[in-house]
């Protein structure tokens, strides 16, 4: 297979991966303020945020995976799990290598939760807005379509809704209904 | 809303993601505006050296003038297997080495040493078949 089609592939799933992971840091958010409580119940709202995870998932490996067998690229497996060592683009590179350990990390911590205290489940998964700010900022610098009007419309206005909400969650806690 | 009708909107927002990405990227699909663009790797270098042996040219003497000497590049193989009635023929030319550019423009070489034609040791030598053309551009 061309390299052109597993950068295509690449591109592809960063797009659908980062639009997914907004759904899901969108979800995660409104679970503890009021931002979507018109639209159902905290306990849906749960269950939306779940299924998020086995939805945003696949796209990133696949994300992952097309970039190592892009030879262009030059993406090691390593790159995937120690950040900051592509030599092309280090810290653009490497904050989507970043993100990708956090949300590793949130994802299994959030499967062994029962092995944990709630305390320390809480803080691991807040580290989430770390990954997303990692990732948008990824994306954002080294994503070869962020600078189409319409990509980075829909991206920007995203990443600033969520961090209208997260900032507000910060101030004043849980937000009226 | 149930939570059965958020995933399946969900659900619907992933696929139109990957819809929407797809379509894009396939209507964009280089752009030459990239942040990052990483150097394309010569194909050359990543393969392996031709086990065909090459005739070497030697060094030449250091002269006095500061013109600054070219370097030797790789000698060219290039093989080919051609199928004829009458069985396959691999034929290697080898092409004599040529001089790097330099930075100061150097006169073409007068003479070059014409190609060489060698045929393996267990490849039986024909004819080719003669090369009709039925259409012209």
């Amino acid at each position: 297979v061309d390299d052109l089609v597993f950068w295509l592939l690449s591109r592809v799933t960063g797009l659908s991966a980062f639009a997914v992971l907004s759904l899901s840091v969108l979800s995660g958010e409104a679970l503890r303020t009021s931002v979507l409580d018109a639209l159902a119940s905290n306990r849906a709202i749960r269950r939306l945020h779940d299924v998020t995870t086995p939805l945003w998932l696949p796209l990133g490996a696949a994300h992952c995976v097309t970039l190592v067998l892009d030879r262009t690229a030059r993406i090691e497996p390593l790159d995937l799990v120690v950040p900051f060592g592509v030599p092309y683009g280090p810290w653009q590179v490497g904050l989507g290598t970043l993100s990708l350990d956090i949300l590793v990390v949130v994802t299994l911590t959030s499967w062994l939760r029962r092995f944990m205290s709630n305390g320390l489940w809480q803080w691991i998964h807040r580290t989430s807005y770390i990954a997303f700010v990692a990732l948008f900022l990824h994306a954002a610098t080294s994503g070869t379509d962020f600078d189409a009007p319409i990509v980075s419309a829909i991206a920007w206005s995203t990443a600033a809704a969520l961090a209208v909400v997260g900032v507000s969650r910060i101030v004043w806690g849980r937000l009226p209904a | 809303v149930p939570a059965w009708l958020l995933r399946i909107l969900a659900f619907a927002v992933s696929l139109g993601s990957v819809a929407g990405s797809t379509d894009y990227v396939l209507s964009h699909a280089k752009n030459p505006a990239a942040p990052l663009q990483p150097a394309v790797v010569d194909p050359v270098e990543s393969e392996e050296p031709d086990p065909t042996p090459v005739p070497t040219r030697t060094p030449r003497p250091a002269t006095a003038t500061p013109t600054p000497r070219p370097t030797l590049a790789a000698t060219a193989t290039v093989s080919a297997r051609i199928s004829t009635p009458t069985g396959t023929v691999a034929v290697i030319v080898t092409l004599p080495p040529t001089e790097a550019p330099t930075a100061r423009p150097t006169p073409p070489p007068t003479a070059r040493p014409t190609p060489t034609v060698q045929i393996s040791a267990a490849v039986r030598a024909t004819t080719l078949p003669r090369i009709t053309t039925t259409h012209h551009s």
